[in-house]
């Protein structure tokens, strides 16, 4: 496998808090992986800095072992779709407006017919097609979400960060987006690292799961051997019940004192 | 239903639209010039205009030649020009109740026409340029003092926004100042000044003016980072462009071209606010068609706003500013009212 994403030492600081402290981590082409860590852990940071949002003062980022700072931001769009947590949601344009705005890096004025065709295939492959020509504040927040998704992929990627997916869906929509991202990883080859809040899921779906505390990466790995009650318990200071059957499923006990 | 063909019924909707508004421009134009104080027929206006060598009466050629033509073509530039600006800072700055004078770039204009009027003071210009010449460099200094502002709290919407009010009332209350210890016919002068007026217009104004015109085309440009910054600051970087940069791009822009029509007009307001709320309602948010449409709509209010002020209560003309507060609050209202779609965040 090659080596998609390479972190190096990159420490990031807003004012007097540390947010990220020499973290490095490397994803390799076609792994799906879930930040997980409690709230203020640096999970956000770290994806503003893979998506050159946030620009680290030290530490790189490295794509294709290219320095990300090195490449203009639109070939940067080209080939890395970020979709933050906090969106806004009264957006005045319709469905198919917003998934085209992920064309902006590959269009300069018109929409050609290449465009209109990846328009259409990722709205196919997220499954809202059929809201197309529906104003986009009319959606529920799971096909929101899903349009968000796909507006990153009409960039089409090979890198995707998504911040909390899942985060305000119901049940059904939250499976569907797993599903829908674990598809693109497997077929399509994506890279995903994705931030997650739902421990479950996250082993559920992920490849590797990268768990982060005060800013330091706590532990990295296979879902199994990451989520253990010991590194919950010490990353989130909650006990835990750790069931393996057949799925891994971990059961919050108690904070633990 | 739903097939890639869509989209091109959906944007040849809006090209429609656009065309639409493109063949009303000479339609409105050829009334505005026909009527007046003297009522020359439409047929005839086109006529001198497109055959000046023919036999037509002289006194119908003058007026048309050196009236009404310029003040025509004057009020199509003034409006495309605040119509295009304030659909461009209303993308950029994210906040549908900006207009090219929320950015100062008006009370500058109207302090550096008070310093003329008033005090006879100028840093530029000469005879009677020298009015148009203070009132364009204050309202690029208000910009710049806007901007300065804002800058040091990072060029965000917000500070820019709130710089740029800070700005207008810093020289509102200049304005005020001199107008307290100015003389009765400087005073009557000012305010006529102040209320915005196309009467002035002539060719040699309207070449001045032309570059305003041509500084939209850069703002056109920003279509797609402005479309791209609806989605919010982050996305908007993630999909390669720079916020900050359009921000300052657009408002610089915005403020020259403003600065350039106004020196001539005067503020003339609500034209920057309500057009592009108009176009936005007509051919949708996406900022290349709105812009466009934004430009055309301008152009199109202003003219008929002129035409109404000049006959209204003729033979007294009206400041166009008066009427375009007039005609715009209630096609303004109307829209919020009735459009149930809110077009903004």
């Amino acid at each position: 496998m090659e080596v998609k994403i390479l972190v190096k030492g990159v420490s990031v600081t807003y004012g007097s808090i540390k947010a990220l402290s020499g973290v490095s981590v490397t994803l390799e082409e076609g792994q799906l992986a879930s930040l997980v860590g409690p709230n203020g852990a640096g999970k956000t940071t770290l994806l503003k800095c893979i998506s050159n949002i946030l620009k680290p003062k030290v530490g790189t980022v490295l794509l294709d072992s290219t320095e990300i700072s090195k490449i203009s931001s639109k070939e940067l769009a080209k080939k890395l779709g970020y979709v933050p947590q906090v969106q806004p949601t009264h957006i005045p344009l319709t469905v198919f407006e917003v998934v085209a705005l992920g064309r902006r890096p590959h269009v300069t004025w018109r929409l050609s017919k290449h465009d209109l065709e990846v328009i259409w295939k990722v709205l196919k492959m997220v499954g809202v097609e059929h809201l197309a020509d529906r104003y986009f504040d009319e959606l529920s927040g799971g096909e929101r979400q899903k349009v968000f998704i796909a507006r990153a992929l009409a960039q089409e990627p090979e890198v995707l960060l998504l911040d909390e997916p899942t985060n305000n869906l119901d049940l059904k929509h939250q499976l569907e987006i797993l599903t829908l991202i674990r598809r693109l990883v497997k077929f399509h080859n994506l890279t995903v690292l994705m931030a997650m809040h739902d421990i479950n899921l996250a082993c559920r779906f992920s490849d590797i799961i990268i768990m982060l505390k005060d800013g330091k990466i706590f532990a990295i790995g296979e879902p199994s051997h990451v989520l253990t009650s010991e590194n919950i318990k010490r990353v989130y200071g909650v006990e835990v019940a750790v069931i393996n059957n057949p799925h891994l499923f971990i059961v919050p006990l108690r904070v633990s004192s | 239903m739903l097939e890639s063909g869509y989209i091109r019924v959906i944007n040849v909707k809006k090209i429609f639209i656009l065309i639409l508004l493109v063949m009303l421009i000479p339609l409105v134009l050829s009334v505005s010039i026909s009527v007046g104080v003297i009522h020359i027929s439409p047929i005839n206006v086109l006529l001198i205009i497109f055959n000046p060598t023919v036999n037509s009466d002289p006194i119908a050629q003058a007026i048309i030649w050196n009236i009404r033509l310029p003040r025509a073509l004057m009020a199509l530039i003034a409006g495309a020009t605040l119509a295009t600006a304030g659909s461009a800072l209303q993308g950029a700055l994210r906040n549908p109740l900006v207009s090219p004078f929320t950015i100062g770039v008006s009370s500058g204009a109207s302090f550096g026409a008070a310093l003329a009027i008033v005090l006879g003071v100028s840093f530029v210009g000469i005879g009677p340029y020298i009015i148009m010449a203070n009132a364009f460099v204050f309202a690029f200094i208000a910009c710049l003092i806007a901007l300065c502002i804002a800058k040091l709290k990072g060029m965000t919407s917000e500070s820019i926004i709130l710089a740029g009010i800070a700005t207008m009332y810093l020289f509102s209350a200049s304005i005020t100042l001199l107008q307290y210890i100015a003389q009765e016919w400087q005073l009557k002068a000012l305010v006529h000044w102040m209320m915005g007026d196309l009467a002035l217009a002539n060719w040699r104004r309207l070449t001045l003016a032309l570059p305003s015109l041509i500084i939209c085309i850069p703002l056109l440009k920003y279509a797609w980072d402005l479309n791209a910054l609806m989605m919010g600051e982050e996305v908007a970087k993630s999909l390669g462009t720079d916020p900050e940069n359009t921000r300052l791009v657009c408002v610089t822009l915005s403020a020259l071209a403003v600065a350039i029509v106004i020196c001539m007009t005067g503020p003339i307001g609500f034209i920057g606010l309500v057009a592009p709320h108009i176009a936005r309602f007509l051919v949708g948010a996406d900022y290349r068609f709105s812009m466009i449409g934004s430009l055309l709509l301008g152009s199109l209010l202003l003219l008929s706003a002129d035409t109404i002020a000049r006959v209204i209560m003729a033979p007294l003309e009206l400041p166009v500013g008066v009427v375009t507060a007039f005609l715009g609050v209630p096609l303004f209202v109307h829209l919020l009212l009735k459009v149930r779609r809110e077009m903004w965040r």
